[in-house]
């Protein structure tokens, strides 16, 4: 392992310090405060070594890592995001009396499973990483274990895990049978020499199974709905959006290396994944009450629109970064909204909670209508451009059918969506206002950076284009 | 001079000779099996009266002093009433797992004699990863006694054997660590390569004052893993009436007894071969002349000294240490020994690789 | 068939036969106990190609410590029949339906494969060895070496934090 190699690999060292900083700080007994600031500044200097070794890439660590533009990006989301969660775990655990302190420690080792699965180009790096992330997950839901639906969405995700684990390893089995390798470049030439095999379309189908559970596609979505209720309200945020992001990279680098839209089975199967997730999460959202439960099967629904580009293969990924750069930032000002409205009992998850919000707090339903408004996709906020994107890049391809659904679940979208903003704004019912006890300063920052997503939202809406030319730049690294 | 290896050699080289490779395969195996029986048999009963006139003789009274000359028959005659005696199995005990859990801890404690070299060129089966496979087996052991203490549907033997395998479990990790901190100096985890490499001294004297400690945690350790005082929460008399085997009578009973004497044996075996060289005569440096005499004595002689050494210690221990409770026993080991043997295991890491030992 | 073969499926029709009982055991604890002797077919497999280090270590992991914990568990929660939930039909038999699919395209998959060019290293492979997998370990994949020790720093953190109180 040359020098390097090391200095590739230097932001992920830094996330792991992070967890290490943050047990030391916990062993000292530092205050909830100070461990909260702490992770602040390891996360921002994960982001500052990340712009320092920027000029290294793309640079190979054989036999399992690779760090490239893609790497870079996804991990960059990555990040971003853990950033956001992260400053609004400060208010929403502050309020409660359970000891907060170690829940930063598993928010930045499940943040690292997610970045090693964005650099991994081998299964054992692709498993470890994924375990890493949800090990760590298991006892982040769980974390508030004095509410009963907590422990119940930590041991539904712990069975479920640890269940496609095994169907993950079985097809990474299966493929090491036929290919005789676990590095995806190597599985790719021995398919391009000896051409696909039962075994090896089985193996990826296990392996199918098991990346549709951690991104909650449809025949694998059961989970979803109770793991986003129970869990608290910035762990859902985290599995939304980081935990995803992490998957989806090392499905996409998987994808590429195997040359997966070249096989007719397996892209009739995503197809068919793809079409359910949007028809099925769009249609069980309609009814929805519940907030969390309604984001999850919205989340569903935008992962079946994520797959159209992720089948239009290599001209889909730039489509498909800029959308889970849009739909991170759109989700993480949602579950902003929602964190500040919790109380100390329970999350602020029940639609009647929100009623006349605009009424009571006009900035957040503000920023909470702008995120309504990006999620159905409507213009001049990021969830248009970014469908939009999509959307052009399916038709490119001649996806007619995956098109056609889109757009037409889009519309059944937009009905809860406006349902909701509705909401917001009808009359309100009388409710004792709510005290606040924190120092005004950690409300400061969380307004300021939900104010500050929600002009990325509008900014990403109207500018698009710098956005995706950088993105594009970056996907050259390879 | 007298040597057991080649006995041994004549023995195999007779046998080679005499049948074809299968048959002398098989006939070394079964030859190896009536040894180890009748091993078995021998210590079960040398450490029984030993143990009991070692207690007499620290409370000041006689001990066994009837049957036979000084009491030595004693443990036989003790071994043929358990024989004798009926074999219950009470009501409402899984029966198959009831009678099974003796057999799987005998026949832990069987597997582990593989590895043991007994003399120079005296070993049943010097397996590369000797001492892992050691710890290996007398984990299994754990399963046998949770076994018993559930399938006696009796609540003093299911709490004897979750004490028991509390205990077990969580002392194995510093016995473990001790041993790899040998391993780390010694660079093979074969068990003749660790005897080879203490020829010009034992590691408990050329590894400094970490092997030291490595040594008494250690003998801590082994003394809790097998269950005897002052870690005998697991068939505390006074709290428990005998632990996991209160259901267990005459012969089954007996197994269970031998089993725990044969382990103790086992542990302080393994503690000579580890620390006190095995089979290997002491020798200091360059005192020719000593060396000479000392190796005049047989590598069994050494060995079989070496182990009823450590036995007594273990033995004395019984009659120096109160009982311990079981929150104490626990924080003992999670708080104080692992954290020390894991610290210690860099000490020798670093001894190890700069070379500071003799 | 010389003495490695007879070795081979002795311990296959071992570790196929006690993974059903595990299943199909109706007392826990037996399930258990059939789980622990199924690793010890997998850790002969192990040490029939050469690995004995592997071998080892997987006794000492699953069978010694693992399974001692679960049978821990099970025998201190005292389940029984009746204390077993009982579930719905139509679930079991959605089970029954879903798990049989699986199964029939599994088998039919292993039918069509070519195993017959895929020969495992039976006592020729030395990767197993301690030696060569502490050099493979700490050379070529000591990143991931170390990312798995984060993985059970955080298995460790979570425990903590769920258990304790």
């Amino acid at each position: 392992m040359t020098n390097l190699q090391l200095l590739a690999l230097l932001p992920f060292m830094v996330l792991a310090t992070a967890a290490v900083v943050v047990i030391l700080l916990i062993a000292f007994k530092q205050s909830h405060t100070v461990i909260q600031v702490t992770g602040f500044f390891m996360m921002c200097a994960v982001v500052l070594a990340m712009w320092f070794v920027r000029d290294t890439l793309p640079r190979e660590v054989p036999p399992l890592l690779v760090v490239d533009g893609l790497a870079a990006l996804f991990t960059g989301l990555i990040i971003f995001s853990v950033l956001v969660v992260g400053l609004l775990s400060y208010i929403y655990f502050e309020e409660r009396e359970e000891n907060p302190k170690e829940y930063y420690i598993l928010l930045f080792l499940a943040t690292l499973g997610a970045a090693v699965l964005t650099i991994s180009r081998h299964f054992i790096s692709f498993f470890i990483g994924l375990e890493l992330l949800s090990v760590s997950l298991y006892a982040l839901i769980a974390y508030l274990r004095n509410r009963n639906n907590a422990i119940e969405a930590g041991v539904k995700y712990l069975m479920l895990a640890a269940l496609t684990s095994a169907f993950l390893l079985f097809g990474m089995a299966l493929i090491y049978m036929e290919t005789g390798s676990m590095e995806f470049t190597a599985i790719g030439n021995a398919i391009t020499k000896s051409g696909t095999s039962v075994l090896f379309l089985m193996g990826i189908g296990l392996i199918v199974v098991a990346i549709g559970f951690k991104l909650a596609l449809v025949p694998f979505h059961l989970w979803a709905a109770d793991v986003y209720q129970g869990a608290p309200a910035p762990v859902t945020a985290f599995i939304a959006t980081v935990s995803k992001i992490g998957v989806f990279a090392v499905f996409v680098r998987f994808a590429q290396a195997i040359h997966l839209h070249e096989n007719a089975l397996a892209v009739t199967v995503l197809t068919v994944i793809a079409i359910a997730c949007m028809i099925a999460g769009n249609v069980l959202a309609l009814m929805q009450q519940n907030i969390k439960r309604l984001l999850a099967y919205s989340s569903i629904a935008h992962f079946g629109y994520l797959l159209v580009a992720f089948l239009s293969g290599d001209a889909g990924v730039g489509a498909g970064v800029f959308y889970l750069l849009a739909y991170s930032i759109t989700l993480l000002s949602a579950f902003g909204i929602i964190t500040l409205l919790s109380t100390r009992r329970k999350d602020a998850d029940e639609l009647s909670g929100y009623r006349g919000l605009f009424w009571r707090n006009p900035l957040m339903a503000a920023i909470f209508t702008v995120a309504l408004l990006s999620l159905a996709g409507i213009p001049l906020t990021a969830g248009f451009p970014a469908k939009f994107f999509i959307l052009t890049v399916g038709v490119q391809q001649h996806m007619w059918l995956l098109a056609v659904v889109l757009v037409l679940t889009s519309v059944i979208g937009l009905y809860y969506y406006l349902r909701i903003i509705s909401t917001l704004f009808a009359s309100p019912p009388l409710s004792p206002a709510k005290e606040k006890s924190l120092h005004p300063l950690f409300y400061a920052a969380t307004y300021t950076s939900l104010v500050v997503l929600m002009f990325l939202l509008a900014w990403l809406g109207i500018f698009p284009g710098f956005i995706i030319d950088n993105v594009q730049e970056f996907l050259v690294i390879r | 001079m007298f040597s057991l290896e080649t006995i041994t050699n004549s023995i195999q080289q007779w046998l080679y000779s005499t049948f074809n490779p299968t048959m002398a395969l098989i006939l070394e195996c079964a030859i190896v099996m009536l040894l180890v029986i009748g091993l078995f048999a021998v210590l079960g009963l040398v450490l029984v009266l030993m143990e009991r006139k070692v207690a007499a003789r620290m409370q000041i009274r006689l001990g066994p002093n009837r049957v036979g000359p000084r009491g030595m028959l004693q443990t036989a005659a003790d071994t043929l009433k358990l024989m004798m005696k009926e074999g219950l199995t009470p009501d409402g005990a899984d029966k198959f797992l009831f009678n099974l859990a003796p057999f799987i801890v005998m026949i832990a404690a069987m597997l582990i004699m593989a590895p043991i070299a007994f003399a120079k060129g005296f070993q049943i089966w010097d397996i590369n990863i000797g001492v892992l496979y050691v710890s290996a087996v007398s984990s299994v052991s754990v399963i046998g006694i949770l076994m018993a203490g559930w399938a006696s549907n009796n609540k003093y033997s299911l709490l004897g054997a979750m004490r028991s395998g509390a205990q077990i479990v969580s002392y194995e990790l510093s016995a473990g660590l001790s041993i790899i901190s040998i391993v780390v100096l010694a660079g093979s985890l074969q068990v003749s390569d660790i005897i080879a490499s203490q020829q010009t001294g034992w590691w408990l004297f050329r590894g400094h004052i970490p092997a030291l400690i490595a040594f008494v945690i250690f003998i801590i350790a082994v003394t809790a893993e097998t269950n005897r005082a002052p870690f005998d929460l697991a068939e505390a008399e006074s709290e428990l009436t005998a632990g996991f085997h209160t259901e267990y009578s005459g012969m089954r009973f007996a197994l269970f007894f031998l089993a725990e004497y044969i382990n103790i044996f086992i542990v302080c075996a393994i503690g000579a071969t580890l620390f006190l060289g095995g089979w290997m005569p002491l020798h200091i440096g360059n005192w020719d002349d000593f060396n000479r005499i000392m190796d005049y004595i047989p590598s069994s002689l050494w060995f079989l000294g070496k182990t009823f050494c450590l036995i007594f210690l273990i033995m004395w221990f019984r009659w120096t240490f109160p009982r311990l409770r079981v929150d104490q026993l626990l924080s003992l080991e999670w708080k104080y020994l692992l954290p020390i043997s894991m610290f210690n295991l860099l000490l020798i890491t670093l001894i190890a690789i700069m070379g500071w030992h003799f | 068939m010389d003495i490695s073969q007879v070795l081979f499926y002795a311990l296959s029709a071992m570790a196929l036969g006690s993974a059903i009982m595990v299943v199909i055991s109706r007392n826990p604890v037996h399930s258990v106990l059939w789980l622990i002797i199924t690793f010890f077919a997998i850790s002969g497999h192990y040490i029939l190609m050469n690995a004995q280090f592997l071998g080892i270590v997987n006794l000492i992991v699953y069978a010694g410590a693992i399974m001692v914990l679960f049978l821990f568990v099970i025998m201190l929660m005292n389940l029984n029949a009746e204390t077993e939930p009982q579930k719905n039909k139509w679930l079991k038999l959605a089970g029954v339906v879903a798990g049989g699919c699986l199964l029939l395209v599994l088998v039919a998959a292993l039918k069509q494969a070519e195993v017959k060019g895929k020969v495992a290293m039976l006592e020729t492979g030395d990767i197993g060895l301690i030696r060569n997998l502490g050099k493979a370990l700490f050379t070529d994949f000591v990143v991931p070496f170390e990312i798995s020790s984060i993985l059970f720093l955080s298995a460790m953190v979570g425990a903590v934090v769920i258990g304790k109180k």
